[in-house]
């Protein structure tokens, strides 16, 4: 078929006033209105594209139900660039344009502080999946909430990991910033608790010529294990660089420096075996298989830890306002936030009983498909860790260590 | 009992001279790198006279335009990597002729600072066409070939042939051969030179070609060793321009021994403090042998 001009502009009009008397129809019953702020480029890519994926996936599912209270979920996305100016862009175009009722998916630590106050100042929850032990203490008048763990328990994650693995000399390869070194302070005492020795501490500095020198020098100990405490594009020169030198060693690290990009970089060959520590999903609930059985669904991959973390905001939003009779304020949400997701409760996990128990008067208890999602003060959760190591090119999973399990102390 | 703390002596002598012998090679290829860059660093200064920040850059261009014919077109590394240098210098010679030699400006400082705008641009128009991340050649990587505490892999040898094959190039070049004498000429006299009837602007051309050929060459073998990314030019800035220093600036010779001098001092010091100050600890050998000659290693020649 051929369109000349005249028929162009005349199906473009039409097509222009059936989308507006459309919005009008919507503006009438007054959308649900969530605006996504994660990472599409940037270092957060692989992440925010999974989390983004999640939240159309549970908005379509409630909207197919009836949506919530009668309000139909409407997503707003905005690509934070895993850079906290555009995140602020992003986030000033959500409230002030979109008039958004909450912001989901800042995954990076300097994204979500720097849009924060944004959100706080707009009265509207922030949910991010960030680590940085500042949001715990941010104030943030409790619009901040966190379903990923703080980088305060991860040192105690490394050393319980390696007492199971059955690691008894650890050293230590740390970036010179802050991550690196924190990393690098605590790690020895929390080892030092469950019979471990560390053999050496090495500190690199970033863009360097060479990193042969410091893979020897943490390889001198003989240790058992090698933490890696840096990101992706260090990993991916000190993990080339060690494989090259042949010397051996098992390596254990963070799985947002050791992700698909990173084994993509130095091969399946040389990242055969390398153990990775990374928040993991709680397997065994109602909303993990949910979650899972969607995106599965849609994409045909199973839903990892950040998939279930962006599911548990949309379902922690909605039931929220759910609770609050449709009210969407801010103030609103946020004061049925830890109603319906801590205990006591009836225990849900779907949209389908949550709502249906919230509906007949029933004080509910959202269990999630990241973690129980019960929010402390801080609006921070207590996650379980998986324990994986990579095969083939890919993380496998060889157990999951129970937050209970960490000596915290 | 005394036998075996004999044993134990004779042990730790023989792990220390490893690591020093390890710890040498490491820091030869590191200066290899940093002489490939340095050495036309040095050239250009002797005869355009000004510092050329965008010089690291050309490293960054090199080993780009060699990801385009081997990631990008397919082609093999080695055809990839010769195809790469030729890219580099029908794009880096027009630059710098453009930029350097036919701008309306003179000054020392008036072209150091359109130098730091080529770089600034070069590195953008990378950024531009191939994004941010980090990128590697279509080369597997190699278990390494073991002689007792050396440790090398086919790259890292050709890294340091490549090197000392070209260094040792450039040196017959400028003592063997009529563009040599020009060029050196120019360095000591460009008014006399031109008075005497040298072609000054061929061999400038000839300069800036040299230079961008090697350049180009050291970011390609540090692409092979490490990763190539838009900043790597930036960030061997600082290396090469100290290496560069070092041999008395405008030395094609004295930058060799300062690149060895920085890659050597930066390693060696990692056997008794910490390898976190092993640049700080490069930089301080540099200041030190400059108190004792100010002129630079070379100032003699």
């Amino acid at each position: 078929m051929k369109l000349d001009r005249r028929q162009f502009l005349a199906t473009g009009l039409a097509g222009g006033a059936a989308a507006l008397v459309g919005g009008r129809a919507h503006a009438q019953q007054e959308a649900l209105r969530i605006g996504v702020l994660t990472p599409l480029t940037g270092g957060g890519t692989v992440y925010g594209t999974t989390m983004s994926r999640m939240y159309t996936l549970v908005a379509d599912e409630i909207n197919k139900s009836g949506g919530v209270a009668g309000k139909q979920i409407q997503l707003f996305t905005e690509d934070a660039q895993t850079n906290p100016d555009a995140g602020v862009r992003g986030a000033r175009k959500l409230v002030d344009v979109n008039r958004v009722h909450a912001i989901l998916g800042t995954w990076s630590s300097a994204v979500t502080l720097a849009v924060a106050p944004i959100a706080v100042q707009a009265r509207i929850p922030l949910f991010c999946v960030s680590s940085s032990p500042a949001i715990s203490t941010f104030k943030d008048d409790d619009f901040l909430y966190r379903t990923a763990y703080s980088q305060a328990v991860i040192s105690t994650v490394y050393a319980t990991t390696a007492q199971k693995l059955g690691f008894k000399k650890a050293a230590l390869l740390i970036l010179n910033n802050p991550y690196g070194i924190g990393l690098g302070d605590s790690f020895p005492d929390r080892f030092a608790k469950v019979g471990g020795t560390v053999t050496g501490k090495v500190i690199y500095n970033p863009n360097q010529s060479s990193y042969r020198s410091e893979i020897q020098q943490a390889l001198a100990g003989k240790p058992d294990v090698i933490l890696f405490g840096g990101y992706t594009p260090d990993g991916i020169q000190v993990f080339k660089e060690w494989f090259q030198l042949g010397l051996g060693g098992t390596w254990m690290g963070p799985g947002f420096a050791l992700d698909q990009k990173f084994i993509q970089g130095i091969g399946a060959q040389a990242s055969e075996g390398i153990v990775v520590v990374e928040g993991a999903p709680n397997l065994q609930s109602s909303a993990y298989k949910n979650a899972d059985k969607l995106y599965r669904a849609a994409h045909n991959q199973e839903a990892d830890f950040f998939a279930a973390m962006a599911y548990d905001h949309l379902m922690v939003v909605a039931l929220s306002v759910l609770a609050g009779n449709g009210n969407t304020a801010g103030d609103s949400i946020k004061a049925n936030i830890r109603k319906i997701s801590n205990p006591p409760g009836k225990v849900v996990g779907s949209w389908a009983d949550a709502s249906a128990a919230i509906k007949a008067g029933e004080k509910v208890n959202y269990e999630g498909a990241s973690s129980a999602c019960d929010f402390d003060d801080n609006g921070d959760v207590q996650t379980d860790f998986g324990v994986y190591h990579i095969k083939s090119g890919r993380w496998v999973l060889d157990r999951v260590i129970k937050f209970g399990e960490l000596k915290t102390t | 009992m005394g036998a075996r703390s004999r044993h134990q002596v004779r042990r730790a002598e023989d792990d220390l001279i490893g690591e020093l012998v390890h710890l040498t090679v490491t820091g030869l290829l590191v200066a290899s790198l940093l002489a490939l860059g340095a050495v036309g660093l040095s050239l250009t200064f002797g005869i355009a006279r000004f510092a050329n920040v965008a010089h690291p850059d050309f490293m960054m261009l090199g080993a780009y335009t060699t990801f385009a014919f081997n990631v990008l077109a397919g082609v093999p590394f080695g055809w990839a990597a010769l195809l790469g240098v030729a890219a580099a210098l029908l794009v880096g010679v027009p630059v710098a002729r453009l930029a350097y030699d036919k701008l309306p400006v003179t000054g020392t400082v008036q072209l150091l600072i359109i130098s730091i705008g080529v770089s600034f641009i070069l590195r953008h128009v990378v950024l531009f066409i191939f994004g941010g991340s980090l990128l590697q050649f279509a080369v597997p990587l190699q278990r390494p070939y073991v002689w007792g505490p050396v440790r090398l892999t086919v790259y890292q040898i050709i890294t340091l042939v490549v090197a000392a094959v070209l260094v040792l190039a450039v040196h017959l070049l400028l003592s063997r051969t009529k563009l040599g004498r020009i060029l050196r000429a120019i360095a000591d006299n460009p008014v006399l030179c031109e008075i005497a009837g040298a072609d000054v602007a061929r061999a400038q051309l000839a300069m800036w070609a040299i230079a961008i050929f090697l350049a180009a060459t050291g970011g390609i073998l540090f692409g092979l060793n490490l990763v190539i990314q838009p900043n790597m030019g930036w960030d061997l800035v600082i290396p090469i321009f100290s290496a560069a220093i070092l041999g008395g600036i405008g030395n094609p010779y004295g930058a060799m021994a300062g690149a060895l001098v920085i890659g050597l001092a930066g390693e060696w010091s990692t056997l008794i403090i910490p390898s976190a100050y092993k640049e700080a600890i490069a930089f301080s050998a540099m200041a030190l042998c400059l108190m004792f000659r100010p002129r630079g290693l070379w100032s003699a020649a």
